[in-house]
C-alpha cells in the first residue's frame, strides 16, 4: 500500500535550501503594537511564522490579538487579515475602538477594517478546509503571501474533544491541523496568531492546554495572565515567553502590559 | 493540501472499507465513480453519491462555499443596525445583555437553586414568540428538559401576560399600528404560543447528545429561533465520576453540535448551569459554576444570578462586547420583570461586592488539567 503510493510520488526532485538564503531571517518583523510584549521577543517574531498566545479566560488574549491586527493594518496598507473565529466572539466594534484611538479617521477605520476577513467555523474539519484554503483566499484577494495573517481565535475549543483521549486515532486531527498551520505558514509564508487556553492546578502558576505534543509547533509561544489582585484600572496583565525558536530558554523573559478602562493599552504606544 | 480521507466525519465501518479497497486520499474521489464505489461498497446508488458528495466536499482547496465573505466591516454595519433580540422581559437585565438575548449566541446563566433560572428560560421561551410589530422575532423554541423542572401552567401563565400585552396593544389608540398589524397582534393567543414551545424530556446525557445530533433539522423545519438547555449540568456532572476526561471531551463535542447549529441557523442557545463550593486550601469556601474553567470557553455570554439583600441580582462577567455590570430583576407573576424603583445599572467600578463576586467566578477548578495533558494526574474538581 505505502510502496503504491511512494512510487506513485516519485520521481520527484528533492530541493534543499542553502542556509545563506534562510527564509525567516529575510523576513519583516511583525508587531503587536505594545511596546513591553515587542520588547520581550526582540523583534524576532516574524513573517511566516506561528505565534500562539496561550492564557486563561480574561487575560487579554483577544485584545492583544485585535491590536496585532490593528497595528498591521495601519502598517502596510496591502496587509489583509484571515480571521478563523471558532466560538462567535469576533466582535469588530473592539477592532473599530482600537483603530479609532490610533488616531485614524473614519475613511481609513473603514478601509482597514474592510481588509479584514471573517469566518466561523465550528469543527475541526472546516477549520481544516479553511487553512487548505488560504492560498485560494490569499489569490482571491491578491494579497502576497508576506501582507497575509491568519488568525485563529481559540484554537483550543476545536481541539479540545481530540485531547487527552485514551485512543491513539484520536491524535489524528491535532496532527493534521499542526500539518495545516505548518503548511499555511512555511508553504504559504503566511503569519499565524492562534490563542489557545491555558490550566492551574494550585491557581498561581499557568501550562498551556493541548499538551506536550501540541509544545513543538508554535514558533513562538506566549503566556498571558491577569494580575488579580490588584482589580482597579488599568488592569494589569503579564506576559511570560514560553518558547521562541530564536532564543535560548534560560533568556525568556517576562513583561507586564496593561489595558485601560476602555480596553486600551496604557499608556498609549 | 492533500488529506487522507480518515478527516471526513464518515462512519468508522466505511473508513474500514475504504482502507481496505486501498482508497486513502481524499482526491481520489470523483462523481463519476459511485457506480463502481457503489459496487465496491456494497451500499445502495444512492448513499455512494452522497457518500462521493460528503468526500470531495472537503477537497477543493479554494474557498469552500459555506464560508461567508464577511470583512469586519460588513459585520460592524450590521451590527450598528441593531438586529432584533429576545427580550427576557426586564428592561434592565435586556441592557446588561446588550439588547437581550442575540441569535446565533450561546449565553449561560449560572445560579443556586430557586434563583428564577427555569423561570428566566421558560420567559424566553414565550418572548421568542413576539410578533413583528412589537420587535419580535416570531420564532418557536426548543425546551430541552433534564430536571422536570418545566411547568406547563406556569408558562400558561406567562404567555397569558404576554398575550394581554397584545391585546392591548391592538386596542390602543395609537395610529402606528395599520389593521393588518392589528389582527396579527389580535390573533396572538395562548395556545398558538404553547403550540410553539417543544419540550424534549431528557433522562441522561446520551439523550442529549441524541437531541443535539437531530436538532439542526428539527429547527429548519419549525423555525426555531430559541433552543433552552435547563440545566446543561445535571446529566454531565456526575456521569463521568471515574473519568473527568472524557467528561471534557464529551461536553466540547456536544457545544461544537450545538455552537454549529446555533451558527448557522441563527438560533439563540440558552443553558442553565447549577453552582459548586469550590474548596482551595488557604481560602474561604465559595461558590462558582459547576462544570470547570474550560467549559466557560464554550459559552460566549456568561451571567450569574444570586440573592443580594432579598433583591435576585444579575451579573454579568463574561461578554465579547460588554463589561461586567450588574442589574436588578424580580419574578413576578406575570414573569420576568423589572424593579420599578432603581432605573440605573450600579456602576461597576464602584460595586466592589459585584467585583469579588467576579474574581471569585473566575477561579479556576482542578478538572483543567485533565486538557492539558494526558500524563497529568486527573483531579476531582467538585466536593458535592
Amino acid at each position: 500500500m505505502l510502496h503504491t503510493r511512494l512510487r506513485a510520488n516519485l520521481p520527484g526532485t528533492l530541493s534543499a535550501e542553502s542556509t545563506t538564503a534562510c527564509k525567516f531571517q529575510s523576513q519583516k518583523s511583525i508587531l503587536f503594537g505594545c511596546p513591553s510584549v515587542d520588547g520581550i521577543l526582540g523583534g524576532e517574531f516574524r513573517c511566516g511564522q506561528v505565534v500562539e498566545l496561550c492564557g486563561p479566560p480574561l487575560s487579554g488574549k483577544t485584545q492583544l490579538s485585535m491590536k496585532l491586527i490593528a497595528t498591521a493594518l495601519q502598517e502596510n496598507e496591502s496587509c489583509r487579515i484571515f480571521f478563523m473565529d471558532t466560538c462567535g466572539q469576533f466582535n469588530p466594534q473592539r477592532l473599530f475602538d482600537i483603530l479609532s484611538a490610533a488616531n485614524c479617521t473614519p475613511d481609513e477605520v473603514q478601509r482597514h477594517l474592510g481588509r479584514v476577513d471573517i469566518a466561523r467555523v465550528s469543527t475541526c474539519e472546516r477549520l481544516l478546509q479553511l487553512l487548505d484554503s488560504c492560498s485560494d483566499w490569499a489569490a482571491t484577494h491578491a494579497v502576497a503571501p508576506g501582507s497575509a495573517i491568519v488568525i485563529i481565535d481559540i484554537l483550543h475549543s476545536l481541539l479540545a474533544p481530540f485531547v487527552g483521549g485514551k485512543s491513539f486515532s484520536d491524535y489524528r486531527f491535532l496532527n493534521a491541523v499542526g500539518q495545516a498551520l505548518g503548511y499555511v505558514s512555511g508553504s504559504l509564508g503566511m503569519t499565524v496568531l492562534y490563542t489557545n487556553s491555558a490550566f492551574s492546578s494550585d491557581g498561581r502558576s499557568y501550562s498551556p492546554a493541548l499538551g506536550t505534543y501540541w509544545s513543538s509547533i508554535p514558533h513562538h509561544r506566549l503566556l498571558l495572565t491577569r494580575n488579580k489582585d490588584d482589580e482597579s484600572f488599568p488592569l494589569r496583565f503579564g506576559v511570560v515567553v514560553l518558547r521562541s525558536i530564536s532564543m535560548p530558554s534560560h533568556k525568556h523573559t517576562a513583561a507586564e502590559f496593561q489595558l485601560d478602562m476602555e480596553g486600551h493599552f496604557f499608556p498609549n504606544a | 493540501m492533500e488529506r487522507d480521507v480518515d478527516l471526513v466525519p464518515l462512519r468508522p465501518v466505511i473508513f474500514t472499507r475504504l482502507h481496505e479497497l486501498g482508497r486513502h486520499r481524499i482526491d481520489s474521489f470523483h462523481l463519476e465513480d459511485w457506480e463502481m464505489l457503489s459496487r465496491e461498497l456494497e451500499v445502495s446508488e444512492e448513499e455512494a453519491k452522497r457518500l462521493i458528495g460528503v468526500i470531495s466536499g472537503y477537497s477543493r482547496n479554494e474557498v469552500p462555499s459555506w464560508m461567508q465573505a464577511r470583512t469586519a466591516w460588513d459585520l460592524l454595519q450590521e451590527q450598528r443596525l441593531n438586529p432584533r433580540m429576545i427580550t427576557t422581559g426586564s428592561e434592565q437585565l435586556d441592557r446588561l445583555l446588550g439588547g437581550g438575548v442575540a441569535p446565533g449566541t450561546i449565553v449561560e446563566f449560572s445560579g443556586a437553586p430557586g434563583i428564577g433560572k427555569t423561570q428566566l428560560c421558560m420567559q424566553l421561551c414565550v418572548n421568542v414568540q413576539l410578533p413583528d410589530a412589537l420587535s419580535g422575532i416570531q420564532g418557536s423554541a426548543i425546551y430541552i428538559d433534564t430536571d422536570g423542572a418545566f411547568v406547563v401552567e406556569r408558562l400558561r401563565e406567562m404567555a397569558e401576560a404576554i398575550v394581554e400585552k397584545c391585546r392591548e396593544e391592538a386596542d390602543s389608540d395609537d395610529t402606528i399600528y395599520d389593521d393588518t398589524v392589528r389582527g396579527a397582534l389580535q390573533q396572538f393567543n395562548v395556545d398558538e404560543v404553547l403550540a410553539r414551545i417543544f419540550h424534549f424530556r431528557c433522562h441522561d446525557y446520551f439523550d442529549m447528545l441524541t437531541v443535539v445530533h437531530l436538532l439542526p433539522e428539527f429547527a429548519q423545519k419549525r423555525n426555531v429561533k430559541l433552543i433552552v438547555i435547563d440545566s446543561v449540568a445535571s446529566h454531565f456532572r456526575y456521569a463521568f465520576e471515574d473519568d473527568l476526561a472524557k467528561r471534557a471531551r464529551i461536553m466540547n463535542s456536544f457545544m461544537q453540535k450545538l455552537n454549529a447549529c446555533a451558527i448557522e441557523n441563527k438560533i439563540a442557545v440558552v443553558m442553565t448551569n447549577q453552582m459548586t463550593t469550590r474548596v482551595a486550601a488557604g481560602e474561604d469556601t465559595r461558590l462558582i459554576p459547576a462544570l470547570g474553567t474550560n467549559w466557560g470557553y464554550s459559552c460566549s455570554v456568561r451571567v450569574n444570578l444570586s440573592w443580594r439583600n432579598d433583591t435576585r441580582i444579575a451579573l454579568l462577567f463574561k461578554s465579547p462586547s460588554r463589561g461586567q455590570s450588574t442589574a436588578p430583576f424580580i419574578v413576578s407573576a406575570a414573569g420576568i420583570r423589572d424593579i420599578i424603583s432603581m432605573d440605573t445599572l450600579i456602576e461597576p467600578e464602584k460595586d466592589r461586592e459585584a467585583t469579588l463576586l467576579m474574581s471569585s467566578l473566575l477561579a479556576d477548578e482542578g478538572d483543567d488539567s485533565i486538557l492539558a495533558d494526558d500524563s497529568q494526574p486527573v483531579t476531582q474538581d467538585e466536593s458535592a
